[in-house]
């Protein structure tokens, strides 16, 4: 009992850094995935040359899996902070995606409008059906896929819709900041500044966190519990609808058959990230974390496969992804159960420091 | 500590289950949604349909719907704990995978025979079963949540069974595992007479043990169903192992109805069906409770669905759509009223 009083008197006393890293709270999962990522990273500097070259950077800012990836998991992390999920959104992508490839002649402003618009009416009905009619999200949304792939598949007449490669979508997404920062990353940052204010800043955020947490004590303490359930569903499919422009930028072309399994990736990215698929915690932050996490370890296979020391072929490759993310999650998972070790010395310690003012001392 | 409900509530979640008498026509919509859609479509194709009441359409439905059924068994009580297993399908490709090294040589080792099946079943399922206490070992013991910790073997499971096959897709001429997928007995085919069986003892195994018991207990809520002394861990484990076994169950049986191992595309996205079917079924995905005949009824809805849609000739893109309002509609009709 005495030994465990001094750590927390020391800390409480001493100031400066001491207090800073005093106050520090450790929260596992997303601390851990930030620990991951940057080993990932440090690992890519030290192993690869050309990692780091503006060439490089520019490419993997701009692949699909950081841009649009991202774009969707920023959007995702409301809802599922919410206790809900948005399996719709590849869906929603790729019929963005037709629609751009249409509205690519006629400029940047109406393809990248009309493409959230597309997104936009999916989120509208998807969220009517679950925050006014009370449908489960998990269902309607797994049924707003295959309605999706659906229309994608007879607007586009079951084929490609090629785009021009001068088209300013296709330039626009091209086009980067000092030849490093590519513009579609820049777009990526700015929802992501948005999203982050939102959520952790603005009422909004806290009602999404509340419900989620707590539903019935949300409805009770007065939220618009029906109308913050629509507005994020509304936000995961004007996202996904961005990122189905993007990925007709990318790709120059409408493919009704791209975005297969993106719904997976974007959840394992948000998971990643530490937010919690049963809703009540999450960050916008932490889901951009584990976007970067998920691209930058499928990026590092890419590069040891193309550098010759391993040669991987496509089957080899899918059971390495799939160990690599068992990795993380390993890892994570034993910094998350640290971290939740030492949070709970922490509060022993802290208890123990109590104890001596208040005059009934017990063991719990 | 009160005993350990049949159907319990997440916190925070209304009341839901259980008779409601002030809204008793809800209730039977809420209750038997699947089996009221599903007359309603059986209906409609008696009036549509040519030659939908014959002997032939029930035995190619139930062939159909059999190995989603099998797998959707083992997902109804993975989902009561509250987890989810997206690698079924996968886990189907790894019990093919499996399997075909036994195929390849049964004739010589075994000597054909029944006992040859029964062996070559057997280890499809442990196999697959092997593989889903990974899952099950990742989500009760690292606390991994079950989406991402089964996002791996839904991965890397697949390339696994093809690097089991070398990549290849090979075909046998096994006449008793032929006879198991493809034969009938009373007119009804085995494969679903084995898909009855592992309905029933599902049911069995849900309604009337402790076992059953704990699962929906730790679905309810698991902090309370530990404190009540319900070795948590080990039902999720066990949900996650059954689960595989079933899994590699229904990937045998497209085995055998294929007479082929084709590690690419046994069992491929079949997550979707499957999680949908138990879904449409009334089993909530945050769990705490398992309707292991709405499971049976949601599969039945879906085959049924499509069957119409190829027997109209509607082209797939459209009844993508159908299909999607259908599954919409089910699921409206049971909707929980909220307080």
């Amino acid at each position: 009992m005495k030994t465990s009083e001094v750590p927390g008197r020391a800390t409480a006393r001493s100031g400066g850094l001491a207090r800073i890293a005093g106050s520090f709270q450790f929260d596992g999962p997303r601390h851990g995935a930030v620990v991951v990522l940057v080993a990932v990273l440090v690992f890519a500097a030290l192993r690869y040359d050309r990692f780091y070259s503006p060439f490089h950077v520019k490419a993997f800012l701009s692949s699909t899996d950081v841009v649009c990836i991202g774009l969707i998991a920023i959007g995702m992390t409301f809802v599922i902070s919410l206790g809900e999920i948005d399996l719709s959104v590849a869906g929603t992508a790729v019929l963005a995606s037709i629609v751009a490839a249409m509205l690519a002649p006629h400029g940047l402003a109406v393809t990248l409008a009309g493409a959230v618009a597309v997104g936009f009416v999916v989120g509208a009905v998807n969220g009517s059906l679950i925050a006014l009619l009370e449908l489960p999200s998990f269902i309607v949304t797994l049924a707003a896929l295959l309605a999706l792939k659906g229309l994608a598949l007879i607007l586009s007449g079951n084929d490609k819709i090629p785009v021009d490669f001068g088209t300013q979508l296709v330039t626009f997404y091209d086009g980067s900041l000092g030849q490093v920062v590519p513009y579609p990353f820049l777009v990526l940052l700015a929802v992501f500044l948005v999203a982050w204010v939102a959520y952790s800043f603005r009422a909004f955020g806290r009602h999404v966190l509340a419900i989620g947490g707590n539903r019935l004590a949300a409805e009770l303490m007065g939220l618009r519990v029906a109308r913050s359930r629509f507005t994020a569903f509304l936000i995961t499919g004007s996202v996904a609808g961005l990122a189905g422009a993007f990925l007709t930028a990318k790709t120059t072309s409408g493919n009704p058959l791209e975005a297969t399994g993106w719904e997976l990736n974007v959840i394992a990215a948000v998971v990643l990230g530490g937010t919690l698929l049963t809703g009540g915690r999450g960050s916008v932050p932490a889901s951009l974390v584990g976007v970067l996490l998920l691209a930058s370890v499928f990026e590092v296979l890419n590069f040891e496969n193309g550098q010759g020391a391993l040669t991987i072929d496509s089957n080899w490759q899918n059971v390495v992804r799939g160990l690599f993310l068992l990795l993380i999650m390993v890892v994570q998972a034993g910094i998350t159960m640290r971290g939740e070790h030492l949070q709970r010395r922490r509060i022993r310690d802290q208890l123990a420091v109590a104890r001596p003012i208040r005059p009934v001392a017990d063991s719990g | 500590m009160s005993p350990v409900a049949t159907e319990m509530q997440p916190a925070g979640a209304p009341p839901t289950a259980g008779p409601d008498r002030r809204h008793p026509t809800r209730t039977i919509g809420h209750q038997h949604g699947v089996w009221i859609a599903l007359a309603l479509l059986v209906l409609a194709n008696v009036v549509l349909t040519d030659d939908f009441l014959t002997l032939s359409t029930l035995q190619v439905n139930l062939t159909q719907m059999a190995t989603i059924v099998i797998a959707a068994m083992g997902m109804t009580m993975i989902m009561a704990t509250g987890g989810i297993d997206l690698s079924v399908g996968s886990l189907m490709a790894i019990a093919g995978a499996a399997s075909g090294y036994l195929l390849l040589s049964d004739t010589t080792v075994f000597g054909g025979g029944w006992s040859g099946v029964l062996l070559i079943v057997a280890v499809g399922m442990l196999a697959a079963a092997l593989f889903g206490s990974f899952n099950g070992f990742l989500v009760a013991h690292l606390r991994i949540q079950a989406i991402v910790a089964t996002l791996v073997l839904l991965i890397a499971g697949r390339g696994i069974a093809r690097l089991m096959t070398n990549g290849r897709l090979f075909t046998f001429d096994n006449p008793e595992l032929l006879l198991l997928g493809r034969g009938q007995i009373a007119g009804l085919p085995i494969q679903a007479l084995i898909m009855v069986a592992v309905v029933v003892v599902t049911l069995v195994l849900v309604r009337l043990t402790t076992f059953g018991r704990y699962v929906i207990a730790t679905g309810g809520n698991e902090r309370s169903a530990h404190l009540a002394g319900v070795p948590v861990r080990r039902v999720k484990y066990l949900v996650y192992t059954i689960g595989g076994a079933l899994a590699g169950l229904a990937g045998l049986l497209s085995v055998a109805v294929n007479g082929t191992v084709d590690a690419a595309n046994l069992g491929l996205g079949i997550e979707f069906p499957v999680i949908a079917a138990v879904a449409i079924g009334g089993t909530r995905l945050t769990g705490g409770n398992a309707r292991v005949l709405g499971t049976l009824g949601g599969a039945a809805l879906m085959q049924l669905l499509a069957y119409t849609l190829i027997r109209h000739d509607i082209p797939k893109e459209v009844a993508n759509l159908v299909q999607a309002a259908v599954i919409v509609a089910a699921v409206a009709m049971q909707r929980r009223k909220r307080v």
